[in-house]
Order: structure tokens, then sequence, then C-alpha cells
């Protein structure tokens, strides 16, 4: 047939469309079985009423002995800009062992801006393990979820499973340079508060948290917002030849904060995978502190906008 | 007011650095320079953080730079009085489980006056797969 994939591919990277518990299972439950069967480290991360139905679906006691790693993705997930450094993380738990993954992100009720940065992690996820050895399931509720998004997601898996095996997707194009480098993000409101600045980052700072203080954040979150925003600025100080732009916006849910500057960033995968000492962790801090990060880069300049829910999510990492 | 404000003092057998305001990419060099001084004068730095309002992870690196030179000749860099809230970088980053860390400046000097007992960081390893 040549559409399906080599049983020693080192990576893999599928797409299942469901439209009920039942697809959901037939599609999923081999998926973990294979994995299992291969003696590999398997990862499910989804939300929690489908790891319920995994759950039920494995045989308990062989799912616990080999391990199987539970995540809820509305959690891990939140910002799908952390995902690609957590399975590299999971990775190395198990060093030697193959990953197999199961990522749901696009659940139905996510914003059109959740959703994008979905596509683009889907994108990057080819760049990030094309050299394996790791699997990827992601399930897409093709009932819920807009033709759109299930169309996009045709175009960033390689490969589609269904309960009657695995065939390589038609419309799979892989995107070189990805996605981060090539699409536009709707225009910020016009109202949006602005500031410029070269090298006064204090000013910067204080100009986020007081606007992040007034529209409710609590103080943690305010903290990481500063961080993030800092950590940005700090950027076109460091990169950059001329003065950056910010933009602080409200939404019904959410405080955005916009860096805009010329610099221009050439790894698409910068701020997914964590740098392996101190030097350029500060995209990769910018995703962990963040509900969603969505950014942009090209030769007129990097945008990076930043969310942060209003309605009191944990602030990031534990305390000590 | 200055962005960042730095003093230092002699502590028993250390060289105590203080640090008040933010600790950013601009103020980086500032405090690169205070820390290679102070490694000059003693084979332990403390750091005092306590009054610290801001720390990026550039400020990380210059840390972790002279903390690495300092181990390798036996001496020790220690952080004290640091505040979650706004030094969450050293958390994030897994750093505040590498480096040694106290409550207090007193603590810190105490521990660094005992070398017999090394604080709980080790040096970076080269590799993190």
């Amino acid at each position: 047939m040549g559409a399906e994939p080599a049983a020693d591919d080192l990576f893999r990277h599928e797409a299942a469309f469901y439209r009920d518990a039942a697809g959901y299972r037939s599609a999923v439950l081999p998926f973990v079985r294979e994995g299992l069967d291969q003696a590999e480290s398997v990862l499910v991360a989804v939300p929690a009423p489908a790891a319920k139905l995994i759950r039920e679906g494995l045989d308990g006691q062989r799912a616990a002995a080999h391990g199987v790693g539970y995540a809820d993705m509305t959690e891990l997930g939140r910002n799908p800009g952390r995902v690609i450094s957590a399975i590299w993380d999971f990775a190395g738990r198990y060093p030697g062992r193959p990953v197999r993954f199961v990522s749901e992100l696009a659940w139905p009720g996510r914003s059109d801006a959740e959703i994008g940065e979905v596509a683009v992690h889907e994108a990057m996820l080819n760049l990030a393990f094309s050299a394996g050895p790791v699997r990827l399931l992601c399930p897409y509720d093709a009932g819920l979820l807009a033709p759109g998004v299930i169309a996009d997601a045709g175009l960033t898996h390689p490969f589609l499973r269904t309960a009657s095996g695995v065939t390589a997707s038609a419309k799979f194009g892989p995107a070189p340079a990805g996605p981060t480098l090539s699409l536009t993000l709707p225009p910020p409101p016009a109202g949006a508060d602005r500031l410029t600045y070269t090298t006064d980052l204090r000013a910067v700072r204080s100009f986020v948290a007081v606007r992040a203080e007034q529209a409710g954040l609590s103080p943690d979150r305010t903290a990481d917002l500063v961080l993030a925003v800092g950590e940005v600025a700090a950027n076109t100080v460091r990169h950059a030849s001329a003065r950056g732009t910010l933009l602080v916006w409200r939404t019904g849910t959410e405080i955005i904060c916009q860096v805009s500057d010329l610099g221009q960033i050439r790894d698409p995968l910068v701020g997914r995978r964590r740098p392996p000492e101190t030097g350029g962790l500060g995209l990769w801090v910018v995703h962990q502190v963040c509900d969603l990060v969505e950014l942009r880069s090209g030769p007129g300049g990097t945008v990076v906008r930043m969310h942060m829910l209003l309605d009191g999510g944990p602030a990031m990492g534990g305390r000590p | 007011m200055q962005v960042l404000e730095l003093s230092s003092q002699r502590l028993e057998g250390a060289v105590v650095v203080a640090a008040v305001g933010d600790l950013d990419i601009v103020t980086s060099p500032q405090l690169d320079s205070c820390l290679t001084e102070a490694r000059r004068d003693a084979a332990s730095v403390i750091l005092d953080l306590s009054a610290v309002d801001f720390m990026d992870t550039s400020s990380l690196a210059v840390i972790v730079g002279h903390w690495k030179k300092l181990t390798a000749r036996g001496g020790t860099l220690a952080l004290a009085g640091a505040r979650y809230r706004y030094t969450k970088t050293l958390w994030i980053t897994g750093l505040a489980d590498r480096l040694p860390m106290f409550e207090t400046v007193p603590e810190a000097v105490a521990a660094c006056a005992t070398p017999a007992e090394p604080g709980p960081g080790q040096p970076p390893g080269q590799s993190s797969e």
C-alpha cells in the first residue's frame, strides 16, 4: 500500500477523529496497547472524562505494571506551548525507551486563539521529534469541533488513525519553517494601552503590573505576567536594534500583553524546548507562566502576545 | 531611584552582597561586577535577595556563572531571603533546588562558616536530556 507507516518508524504523529465514546475507544485503546506490548513509556494527556474512558478500557493491572502515566491536559496543555517541553521531561525519566503519547489539546470550548496555538503546536511536534523515538496520537472530537479545526489537523498530522488502522493523511504538508514564522495574528484593539521602550524595563514592568492589578489578576499571577513581559522586553534589549512596543488590553475573560520589536527569531521551536543551561531560558519561562503565548516572527520583526485568564487559574509552578 | 542598588560587606568568613531593586538584563552587568569583586575577597559569597522585587533569567545566568567559579575552588555562592513571588524564576528553572538557599543572611553565614557541612546545591551537570 505504501500509505501505512512502517512498524519501525521512529517518529509517528497521528490524528484520530472521533464522534462518540465508542469511536474514541476504538482509536485510542489500540494505540495505547501497542505501546504497552512494546514496553514503551506511555503518557496519556487528555481531559479527565477521556482519561476515565481509557483507564476503564485498559486492563488496569497491566497498564499499572508498565506505568502508564496520566496527566490532565486541561492543566498541562492550557498553554499548548508547554507540551513539547513536558514530553521531553517525560522521555527523560525513562532514558532509552520510546515514548508513546496520547495528546488531546483541542477540546471543544477553547478560544480561537487557543485553537490556533494548538495547530501551531501540532506542526511544531513534527519539527521537535522528527528523530524519535516518539509516537503521538491526537484525538479530535469531530462532532463538536468546527470543520476548520479538523481540516487543520489533517494538515499537521502525517497519519490518521481509525478503528480499521492507520493511513497517511492526504492533506499533510510538512511546514519547513513552521506556522510560527508565517501566520498573522488578529489586530489588537484600537483602544489598547501603549508604551514604547528602549532600555527602561522597569517602566515596562510597572505598566503591566498596574493594569493587571486593575483587571483583578491575583498578585501571584500578576507577578507571572510581569515576569513574562519582562523576559520578552529583555529580548528587545538583547537582540533588537531599535525600540520595542508594549500593548495591554482586556477581553471579557483575559488580560493580554503584546510585545513587538524589530528582532527576528529564527528557531521556530524557541521556548518550546528547555535549553540545557541557563542561557536562552527567557521564552521557555514565558511559556511556563502564561496561559497562552502566541509568537510570530519574520523579517519584519517579532510579536509575542501573552494571555492570562482573569478568573483566577492557579499560578504556575509549585510553591516550595 | 536606581533600578538596582548593590552593597557588600564582610560577615565572618563570607562576603554578603545585598541587592535592592530589580535584577534584569539591564542591571545584570552591575551584579556581575559586584560578584566578581566579592569573589576576589572571599571563597564564600552570600547574595541577599530579600529586597529584590524582580528577577529575570539573565540574572540567573550571572548567578550560576559565579556559583560555578566559586564551587570550582571549594567555595560557594549562597542565596538568602529570596521571596518566591518576586524571584520565581529560581523555582521555575529548578535552580532553587540546585543552589544553596537560606531564609536569612545569618543562616547563610552560619552555614558558610562551617564548610564541613556542604549546602544542598551541587554544581550543575553539563547536560539534562
